[in-house]
């Protein structure tokens, strides 16, 4: 297990480092082909998976201490796992185009072949192909910082520029607090923590745009260097995408709808001295599994 | 008691589910080839004026400058070779100047083309339009044998290409000509953008 989660954490740390990914540039043409409404349909997938995995991963801890300096510096890695129904999507005629014929069009994440679709007069329209993902993986850099009257800040970010290959930026930072709720009780078998997550998500420099929101409560106990933990929490998750039209110039703006969902997080960190070792599996707008491993002092 | 048993199966069920998130967070560096649909348009605009009730305005493009298909390629990172298919995808219209007459109307509209010196080939048939206000683009009703000429042309430029010529014969002449009511002489401006959509293969690499 360690030498798996080293293994991803090498890899977000190949990716940070420049190793670039180039099927950002390609996203944005295929999305300049699109209409609005075909938009949405071919980033459908997008607004869940990105609730799925940035509202994750956040608190792994109900104990927060009333007062005294605690830290942790950390990387987490967050994944899930795409439903078959998300790799199509039925089109909308764009402006110009009277189809006759209906078809199912792949989206981001689906298959890699172009879907033709027939229209009116001999008329044909391609519908983009996908990157035929089945999952979704995202990671950062995480920071706690506490306490003050039982509370902790928490912060993530992270930012990778590819530059050389046109892909733009990805940039990831969320910034949170969590508030001990035992704190109010003597007796409780449980230690319980309150906690609120705002993050933004960008590619490029306005291609895609969310925003994200985690309320959480998190149970922990902790049994000598094994601290299991439960939470429980809602999810909102609001995106934007904006691009080139291909035809007819301009750019098309695309607001999705907001995904809200609730979220619950079984898991397990291990504290072995000051190294911290996570894991845990989500039911939320998607559900997958985290891990991380981070440093310091307090769990 | 029971929180402690119910974490302690927490950690449990943690334990045993996260060796098989051994997909999901042990992503892979994979090549794959895609099929990239581009769109490209063409646009030919005209100047309606001084025209009493019979219309008939012409333009002449060249496709293949108007376009710009390497250039549009290039932008993409399509190679010429990896292009399969170029096909017309449709054609629409706009008002982008209003008349000044009220309840101005163009009526029995008609747009033919003609690749150089070819025979005039319908495109758009019978349409009507109020032109005394500015629109947005509107599907236009199209003819066969136009989209077949316009597909014919774009079949020539991409086979001219790939073989690393110049296409000639690129240039299309459009032709609208109608009716416009009530009678007085016409002064608005009008476009028509013909669609064009590109499908060609691409290699990615994908993190997942």
């Amino acid at each position: 297990m360690r030498l798996r989660i080293a293994g991803t954490l090498a890899l977000a740390a190949a990716v940070g480092m420049g190793w670039a990914p180039p099927a950002g540039a390609q996203l944005e043409e295929n999305l300049g082909a699109l209409s609005g409404d075909n938009a949405k349909g071919y980033l459908g997938p997008l607004p869940k998976a990105l609730s799925g995995t940035l509202n994750t991963s956040i608190f792994q801890t109900g104990f927060v201490p009333r007062s005294g300096f605690t830290m942790t510096v950390g990387a987490r890695l967050m994944g899930m796992t795409f439903d078959d129904e998300d790799r199509t999507y039925s089109p909308k005629d764009p402006p110009g185009f009277t189809s006759t014929e209906s078809v199912r069009a792949p989206t981001i994440i689906g298959p890699t072949q172009a879907v033709l679709q027939n229209g009116q007069s001999g008329t044909v329209l391609y519908h983009p192909s996908g990157f035929d993902i089945e999952e979704f993986a995202a990671a950062t850099t995480q920071v706690t910082i506490g306490s003050v009257l039982g509370t902790r800040a928490v912060v993530r970010w992270l930012s990778v520029n590819f530059t050389d290959d046109d892909i733009g930026k990805f940039t990831l930072f969320g910034i949170g607090a969590q508030h001990s709720i035992s704190q109010y009780f003597s007796n409780l078998p449980v230690d319980l923590a309150a906690g609120a997550f705002y993050q933004t998500f960008d590619v490029g420099d306005d291609l895609v745009q969310s925003k994200a929101l985690q309320l959480n409560v998190t149970a922990s106990k902790a049994y000598n260097w094994l601290q299991p933990y439960v939470g429980v929490g809602y999810d909102q998750l609001d995106m934007e995408a904006h691009y080139a039209s291909s035809t007819g110039g301009g750019t098309i703006d695309v607001d999705f709808d907001t995904e809200t969902s609730a979220h619950f997080t079984v898991g397990a960190q291990a504290k072995l001295a000051v190294v911290h070792l996570y894991g845990e599996a989500n039911l939320a707008a998607t559900n997958g599994f985290a891990v991380g491993l981070s440093f310091g002092n307090g769990f | 008691m029971r929180a402690h048993r119910m974490l302690l199966a927490a950690a449990l069920a943690a334990i045993v589910l996260l060796p098989s998130t051994s997909c999901v967070l042990a992503p892979e560096i994979k090549d794959k080839i895609i099929e990239l649909a581009l769109g490209a348009s063409h646009t030919a605009a005209f100047v309606s004026q001084g025209s009493v009730n019979n219309i008939n305005e012409t333009r002449t493009i060249d496709l293949a400058v108007d376009i710009d298909l390497p250039g549009l390629l290039d932008d993409a990172g399509v190679d010429i070779s990896d292009v399969k298919d170029i096909r017309m995808s449709g054609a629409k219209y706009r008002v982008k100047r209003l008349d000044p007459t009220p309840d101005r109307r163009i009526v029995n509209g008609t747009v033919t083309a003609q690749r150089g010196t070819g025979p005039v080939t319908a495109i758009v048939t019978n349409f009507s339009e109020d032109v005394n206000s500015v629109t947005s683009f509107k599907t236009a009703p199209l003819d066969a044998a136009g989209v077949a000429l316009i597909n014919q042309i774009l079949a020539d430029l991409l086979t001219a290409l790939k073989a690393g010529q110049q296409p000639t014969n690129m240039s299309i002449t459009y032709t609208l000509t109608g009716q416009s009511t009530p009678s007085a002489p016409t002064d608005f401006e009008w476009e028509l953008q013909l669609d064009v959509t590109i499908v060609g293969t691409v290699k990615v690499t994908v993190v997942q």
